[in-house]
């Protein structure tokens, strides 16, 4: 009896050592020497009072830019999906042409040259390494393209590029039709790159395409492991990928061996902390313990010091989506392709007044085509070169009641009353419920409708949902590309957020819009191009299925000893590339 | 000065509720010598645990209270002592053997170091020696196998052997006074019978006096040589055994009498319940705390609480019909005196020791 | 002796075992479908992905595959010891994620269980003791605190004050042992309330017991009263919950770890279900079965060890 007491005691006091113990090494440092940071560990404590802002400090030559930002979910490079994988791809990987603040410059390219018929464009390379030595060559650019192309590597953006690119033989081959073989994307030889197109794609200059090199031997060998550590994933780029801690931070360390460590990217180490709680993220930056936030919440923005907030326009548009289907009743259907009722919607709404009060990040929007979409020329903007005709941004109550009486007319409805009840789905989250709330609110005090109920379902519930065509309002957000083609292609006839089930059931069909978008996409003089896109818009704020709210933008907090922080949400990118930190 | 072991004057005690001061003892006098039994007798509620709980001061102080009285045991007066001071006394001069033995050991610690933990902590010993005295104490009180028993859980042991543990440990350090609360209520009757033998084996072995709490007539018969009465948290009659059952002085006690199962006659049970209950000793009655249930309840009984007077040679009560004057404006009642209160199982007991009618 | 006890204690862990292996079976199999049963699929996220790409994602994935063929593929795989890969996550295996986090969120857990039991006893024991006086008052007070105060208001409190204002220790990462003080006096507050209130609660009864009374009448002090005789016996009934307690605290506080940022496994039990990462949520599932049925199976044991009266053999 003792004997077994003293013996399970014995264990279970050797089962919490050895917890003890290897806790021990839980730590993550975040740098290299972590591992034999024991010393470093140790004098943590004693150090805590003054030693932690020196953490940030001992970067006093500037060697060091610590900041916050969300964690890319892969550095799987084929299958990734997310802008934050991009962020860490462009800080660790070359490009043939790298973006800086929406403009594309060569990088590995030297030299390169297209085909009078505007399809054939070759790249000449310079002669480049891994971080780890090994040279890069132009097969490992087209396995980049080809990879994502291929229906078995798990891709999700095969269409995109087929769509933005409409390289030859490459929807075949996703839908494996043809050899790799015959994908107008071949290496000619290790330092000849060829892209070929079916057609000209006029917003294709030959620059504007994000290649990074991706070793296919090495992707063969990890398998599904590619991508999910810093040791399933070769860098070669500005930074070399040195550590990752799941959940807490990713360390950079400058790769000289990169072609142009002499002028971009000096800075030394970049420490990138996940963005947790925004209070403990400003704590942090108000502690000097990091240098930047990249995304700072609506709540904070009046906390922290004005002059240390920089406003980054984003891409996407969020918009109220109807579903002129109706989900198969007619009556509904009617309604919600109702053009008056539309319009009643949307003057209805002061998007300045709910923009300001329910997301302070946002800007209001009563057209797509916004800055930093760029216009007749690269320097100037859409949004200046071609004024639309659309709802005034505070909005027109007057006229939403006037509008909404021609509905009713037409409909053949005698009040408000009689409308059918409609669904309003969105996110079950904060921000999409205040929105929600504000929106059905406003349509109620200004229109009097009370038709209209809010359905709050999980995101990936609610995409299913809408996929489904299984509501009637919808809170969508798209984004907005570089080009007016990545958001008008969305629209026509087919189109990926029109056509969601890819099986010929669009919410929006309009022929002279197809035909102007088509028309657009393969003419090569910007103006004339431009002008095209411009008619397309019209159309789409007139006869789309879509009440425009705002498009996103992010208050970044840098600190004021920080100079050249750019990021640009055309480019996936935190520029860090011109970066110096002045301590 | 006291030539008793214990002797305790006019003892009061009282509880401080929220709901009041629960007057628990009200002026308790008894004595005890050495080498003899005093029983005290009583039904649940009347006082007398709290009494000889009151003597170690096991009562948790606040909320009891000594109110008065004094307690003196070999000449020294206990009622001042600090709490310090009495852990001295306890287990080492007075031992308690509580009613459940089950629940007064502590489930989860061996039998053995809960007796030693009792011996060492009054006497410098060291470990080996504790445990042989433990072990030659458990043998003592007729456990079989005491080294097996000395390493066993409380719960491995039946009723009657943890009864037995209880004594053994309430003897460890040769106490002068074994106070017994109602030791064999928990068990069965040959068990019982077994137990009260071992006491008296071991009184007549160290000479301690004995305080036993009980309402089984019985085992009072049995163990006893004098006997204490309480009723509401006074004595209301003490006397030697005879006394109290051949004479009793005190309605109360002829209704304890009275309502004594007869064991050996069942066809012919007189089995006679006292009507009604006992008073609420939050408010004691100003009057005779047994008025309100006393068949001869008089007009003073109400008003003022009887005197304990003497009606013989060690043997007192308090009762106002045992006044002269009682007499004079009511006849004392037959009862007691010409009616046979002691049953044949209580007359054995006493016939044994030789107690008789006319007392000795 | 030893061998007459220690055979009956040899089948009762084998016995355990068959039932450890049943549930863990069961819990795996109801887990598995239940979780098909949700609307939606792992790739839908706030980016438009045609009803094409997301067949081929099903596909690449295996999970246009039968159910049934699903299941046998995944039992396969969990017998060789394999969660497989996130469906979120390109590249990350579930095995790395819980090998590279569990670590962390257990020894915040464990930190916070080493500091937060001792110190909730210890109240619940003073506030028993010193009962209805400022003592208690002030205990319970505390308690109430730190029950109806959201954790992450005291861990805003806390930062705020001793992490920015005073300076004392980091305000949040997980670098050291300093670093893990903050978060780990936050995750050790309920803890702390928690066995406070028990505690207090039991010892009350206890006090009652009449071996302490007979502890008392052998003249004990008070000190070892409480002790040797009231606090192990006022302890038995907490060490029922201990092990789910234990369980739970190990595999990390979500709040906690996001608020201190912190790489525990908290965060991947809420996002992996929110994005229906199903390789992700199994593998955590039977991770943290596992880790309570060994929990509850040590805690079981200890209890025999603790009480007498219930011991296996």
């Amino acid at each position: 009896m003792t004997n077994r007491k003293k013996w399970l005691t014995l264990g279970i006091t050797v089962a919490m050592a050895l917890s003890v113990l290897s806790s021990c090494g839980t730590y993550s440092d975040g740098s290299t020497l972590s591992d034999s940071g024991e010393s470093a560990s140790e004098s943590g404590s004693s150090t805590a009072s003054s030693g932690e802002s020196s953490e940030g400090t001992s970067s006093g030559t500037g060697d060091t830019f610590t900041f916050i930002a969300t964690q890319p979910n892969t550095l799987n490079m084929i299958q990734s999906q997310s802008n934050l994988d991009n962020y860490c791809f462009y800080l660790t990987q070359e490009m043939l042409f790298r973006p800086y603040d929406g403009v594309y410059t060569a990088e590995v390219v030297d030299d390169w040259e297209v085909d009078e018929t505007n399809t054939v464009y070759t790249y000449h390379l310079k002669e480049t390494n891994w971080s780890d030595g090994t040279p890069i060559t132009a097969d490992d650019f087209a396995y980049y393209l080809l990879a994502q192309l291929d229906p078995n590597m798990g891709s999700a953006n095969a269409s995109t590029l087929i769509t933005n690119y409409g390289f030859l033989n490459a929807q075949a081959y996703y839908n494996g039709e043809c050899d790799v073989s015959e994908v107008g994307i071949k290496a000619l030889d290790d330092y000849t790159l060829q892209l070929t197109l079916e057609k000209p794609v006029a917003d294709f200059d030959g620059t504007n395409i994000n290649v990074y090199p991706l070793d296919a031997d090495f992707v063969a060998e990890q398998g599904e492991a590619l991508g999910g550590t810093p040791e399933n994933y070769m860098c070669s780029g500005p930074y070399v990928l040195t550590d990752w801690t799941y959940g807490s931070s990713l360390t950079y360390e400058k790769n000289d061996q990169w072609l142009l460590a002499d002028e971009q990217f000096q800075v030394q180490t970049l420490k990138m902390l996940e963005a947790s709680d925004m209070n403990t993220s400003v704590s942090m930056f108000e502690s000097g313990e990091v240098d930047m936030i990249l995304t700072v919440d609506n709540d904070y923005l009046d906390i922290l010091p004005e002059d240390c907030l920089q406003y980054f326009p984003f891409n996407a548009i969020k918009a109220v989506q109807f579903n002129t289907l109706g989900q198969g009743d007619a009556e509904k259907a009617a309604l919600l392709s109702n053009e008056n009722f539309r319009y009643a919607l949307s003057y209805a709404l002061n998007r300045e007044a709910i923009v300001a009060a329910v997301s302070p990040t946002d800007t209001p929007i009563n057209r797509y085509m916004i800055a930093p979409m760029t216009g007749n020329t690269p320097e100037s903007l859409f949004e200046d070169d071609y004024p639309v005709e659309s709802v005034p941004l505070s909005g027109d109550a007057d006229q939403a009641k006037t509008y909404l009486q021609a509905a009713l007319d037409e409909l053949g409805y005698t009040s408000v009353d009689e409308l059918p009840e409609l669904s309003y789905l969105t996110f079950e989250n904060d921000n999409y419920r205040l929105m929600a709330e504000t929106l059905v609110d406003q349509w109620n005090q200004v229109l009097g409708l009370d038709n209209i109920s809010i359905e709050l379902k999980p995101i990936p519930d609610a995409i299913q949902s809408m996929m489904s065509y299984q509501y009637d309002l919808y809170y969508t957000s798209l984004g907005g590309g570089t080009a007016p083609s990545t958001f008008l292609n969305y629209w026509i006839t087919g189109g990926s957020a029109n056509d969601v089930a890819a099986n010929g059931t669009n919410i929006f069909s309009n022929a002279d819009y197809d035909a102007l978008v088509s028309e657009a996409t393969s003419t090569m003089d910007r103006e004339t191009r431009m002008g095209l896109y411009a008619q397309a818009e019209q159309i789409l704020i007139d006869e789309g299925p879509l009440v425009m709210i705002s498009t996103s933008g992010i208050y970044s907090a840098v600190a004021d000893y920080v100079d050249g922080f750019m990021y640009n949400s055309n480019d996936n990118a935190i520029e860090l590339n011109y970066l110096t930190v002045n301590k | 000065m006291s030539e008793h072991l214990l002797e305790v004057k006019d003892l009061k005690v009282s509880f401080d509720t929220y709901a009041g001061e629960v007057k628990a003892v009200r002026g308790v006098s008894f004595y005890l010598d050495g080498g003899e039994t005093l029983a005290i007798v009583g039904e649940s509620g009347c006082g007398k645990s709290v009494t000889i709980q009151t003597v170690m001061r096991l009562n948790p102080e606040p909320p009891a209270r000594i109110v008065g009285g004094s307690i003196l045991y070999k000449g020294e007066e206990l009622t001042s002592k600090t709490d310090k001071e009495m852990r001295s006394y306890r287990g080492k001069e007075f031992s308690m053997i509580f009613q459940d033995a089950m629940t007064s050991l502590n489930p989860v610690v061996r039998i053995g170091k809960q007796m030693c933990e009792a011996i060492r902590i009054h006497e410098k010993v060291s470990h080996e020696e504790a445990k042989r005295r433990a072990i030659e104490m458990l043998g003592k009180v007729g456990l079989s196998n005491p080294e097996t028993v000395y390493r066993r859980y409380p719960h491995t042991m039946s009723g009657g052997q943890r009864q037995r543990v209880m004594i053994a440990m309430a003897l460890c350090c040769h106490p002068s006074i074994l106070m017994a609360d109602e030791p064999t209520t928990a068990l069965d009757v040959t068990t019982q019978a077994q137990i009260l033998e071992l006491m008296q084996d071991i009184q007549r072995e160290t000479g301690c006096g004995i305080i036993l709490i009980t309402h089984n007539l019985g085992v009072v018969a049995r163990m006893a040589e004098r006997v204490a009465v309480m009723y509401a948290g006074q004595i209301v009659e003490k006397g030697k055994l005879s006394d109290i059952f051949y004479h009793p002085k005190h309605p109360y006690t002829w209704g304890l009498l009275g309502s004594m199962p007869d064991m050996q006659e069942r066809s012919d049970s007189r089995l006679t319940a006292i009507p009604g209950s006992p008073p609420d000793l939050f408010a004691p009655p100003k009057g005779c705390g047994f008025a309100a249930r006393c068949p001869y309840c008089m007009e003073i009984c109400l008003q003022s609480d009887p005197e304990e007077s003497p009606v013989g040679e060690g043997h007192t009560a308090r009762c106002w019909l045992l006044n002269p004057y009682a007499a004079a404006c009511r006849p004392v009642p037959p009862v007691g005196r010409d009616k046979q209160l002691v049953t044949p199982e209580v007359a054995g007991y006493l016939e044994r020791k030789g107690v008789t009618q006319d007392g000795q | 002796m030893v061998c007459k006890e220690l055979i009956p204690l040899k089948k009762y862990i084998l016995q355990r075992l068959v039932i450890s292996v049943i549930t863990l079976w069961l819990i795996v199999t109801v887990c598995f479908f239940l979780l098909r049963l949700l609307p939606g699929n792992p790739f839908a996220s706030t980016t438009i992905m045609t009803q094409e790409t997301l067949d081929r994602m099903m596909a690449y994935y295996g999970l246009d595959q039968p159910l049934w063929k699903q299941y046998l593929t995944y039992m396969g795989n969990l017998l060789q010891g394999n969660f497989g890969y996130s469906l979120k996550y390109a590249g990350r295996s579930v095995n790395y994620v819980i090998a590279s986090t569990f670590p962390v969120s257990a020894q915040l857990g464990f930190q916070a269980l080493v500091f937060g039991i001792p110190v909730g006893l210890l109240l619940g024991i003073l506030a028993a003791k010193f009962r209805g006086r400022a003592m208690d008052a002030g205990i319970n007070v505390f308690v109430i605190i730190c029950t109806a105060v959201p954790t992450f208001i005291i861990a805003a409190l806390l930062q705020f004050v001793l992490g920015l204002k005073l300076g004392l220790f980091p305000v949040a990462q997980w670098k050291s042992f300093s670093y893990t003080i903050l978060p780990t006096l936050c995750l050790s507050l309920g803890t702390i309330s928690g066995y406070a209130r028990s505690m207090r609660t039991l010892m009350l009864e206890v006090d009652r017991q009449d071996y302490l009374k007979t502890a008392k009448a052998k003249g004990l002090g008070n000190a070892r009263i409480v002790i040797f005789h009231q606090i192990r016996n006022a302890i038995i009934p907490m060490i029922t919950n201990l092990g789910t307690e234990i369980a739970g605290m190990l595999m990390g506080s979500y709040v906690i770890e996001k608020i201190f940022s912190i790489p525990g496994m908290g965060a991947y039990f809420v996002d992996s279900i929110q994005g229906l990462d199903y390789t992700m949520v199994m593998g955590l599932v039977i991770f943290q079965a596992v880790i309570v049925i060994v929990a509850n199976f040590i805690v079981d044991l200890l209890y025999g060890i603790i009480d007498p009266r219930i011991r296996v053999a």
